[in-house]
């Protein structure tokens, strides 16, 4: 069986690897914290955002066919959104597949997003967010998106998804004056 | 066989905890992960032109120049949950001193007043390879049954809330307990330095902490 695109990253260490694209108006840094991987906090300053994605857009990912395993965690439930996944974009979300953290999508409940066809869509889980670590796994296949939350099936998307090669998309962002902060220790991503 | 390394090292349902792997391979020390720290004195820091040479630090030539690599005090480490495999080796016995594990500073936590962590010490103080605790300053150094070598050494460091447990080339060689357990967070360090006015190097090809 032939070798795919494989990427894992810790986030350990003293700064963010230079192969990452740190686009943010707010703070992006390693923590100084036992566990606490890297931080990406919004600051007060209307629709500001912290984003991570790869340089250059480069986007090795297969829209049929790929994995994504995440463990992070946010520093509150309240006037908060992350959206955290794969984007064929750092801004817009034309084609993406994505967890949504936020109280103002689907009830403050764990969301799988996709967007493709000029179409954006969210599907809830029945898991509302909290600000405890989680392994959150999407997994796209030819027809669907999948959304695990610690190895549990949660959310399921056939319609929506998609339609071009994709790169790593974390972003804190929400178009108010709340501050608040998302944190990664891990991100694994492999195509399928 | 499942594809994913998360897969392999965790248990379903679990949640993975802080991890970093290091095999010192290329031209130069990764330093968006790294840095490196003149202690004392100046040093030199470089990737080694050697099979299975790893990164090399060389000392000034003055009596205790030494430097180490950490991550700059971003410390993601617990000091009683965790672990350190390292690969590394000195370049004599007569003279020198080379810990690696895990400190609070950019120093040896053996070495520098008021500091924690625990290490796998290589001085030229013991015929044996050591295990150093500190907790604030309040040292302990607990002999091995292992020799002090220039040969590449394996070491392995267990941090539990009641001791610190070192393993060297697969064999537990020291345990620590009591008052000199480290009880903050802590970042991996690698440090060499010279008990002479002569210029020594000290060797590292792999480095793994994890939380556990």
């Amino acid at each position: 069986m032939a070798y795919k695109q494989h990427f894992i990253e810790w986030f350990s260490g003293k700064g963010v690897p230079s192969y990452w694209d740190v686009s943010t108006n707010s703070t992006v840094a390693m923590t100084d914290e036992v566990d606490g991987g890297i931080k990406l906090t919004k600051s007060t300053a209307n629709g500001s955002w912290a984003t991570l994605s790869f340089s250059n857009y480069k986007r090795p990912f297969s829209n049929t066919g790929c994995v994504m395993h995440q463990v992070f965690k946010a520093s509150t439930t309240s006037g908060t959104s992350c959206n955290t996944g794969l984007s064929d974009s750092k801004g817009s979300q034309t084609n993406c597949m994505l967890v949504y953290h936020s109280d103002s999508i689907e009830s403050g409940y764990y969301t799988l997003t996709t967007a493709g066809n000029a179409a954006v869509s969210h599907t809830a889980t029945t898991t509302a967010i909290d600000t405890n670590w989680h392994h959150h796994k999407l997994e796209q296949k030819s027809a669907s998106a999948e959304y695990s939350i610690e190895g549990v099936l949660s959310a399921t998307r056939d319609s929506n998804l998609s339609q071009s090669k994709m790169m790593p998309h974390m972003e804190a962002y929400e178009p108010t004056t709340n501050t608040f902060s998302y944190q990664f220790r891990f991100v694994e991503i492999y195509n399928t | 066989m499942t594809k994913s390394i998360y897969d392999q090292l965790n248990a379903s349902g679990t949640i993975a905890k802080q991890r970093v792997v290091e095999t010192f391979t290329g031209d130069a020390l990764d330093t968006d992960r790294w840095s490196t720290n003149n202690v004392r004195g100046t040093n030199t820091y470089a990737m080694a032109d050697e099979v299975d040479g790893g990164f090399k630090i060389t000392s000034g030539s003055t009596q205790y120049d030494g430097g180490s690599i950490t991550f700059n005090n971003i410390r993601q480490f617990s000091p009683t949950a965790s672990e350190v495999i390292s690969v590394t080796k000195i370049s004599n016995l007569t003279d020198l001193s080379a810990v690696v594990g895990f400190s609070d500073n950019q120093d040896s936590p053996t070495f520098a007043s008021a500091a924690n962590g625990a290490v796998m010490d290589q001085g030229n103080y013991s015929a044996y390879v050591r295990l150093g605790t500190s907790q604030t300053g309040t040292n302990n150094n607990v002999d091995t049954t292992t020799s002090r070598s220039t040969n590449w050494t394996t070491s392995k460091i267990s941090m539990t809330l009641s001791s610190v447990i070192l393993t060297v080339n697969g064999l537990t060689g020291a345990t620590s307990t009591g008052n000199s357990l480290p009880t903050v967070k802590l970042q991996p360090i690698f440090i060499g330095f010279t008990n002479s006015a002569t210029a020594h190097s000290y060797s590292i090809k792999y480095m793994e902490c994890y939380n556990t």
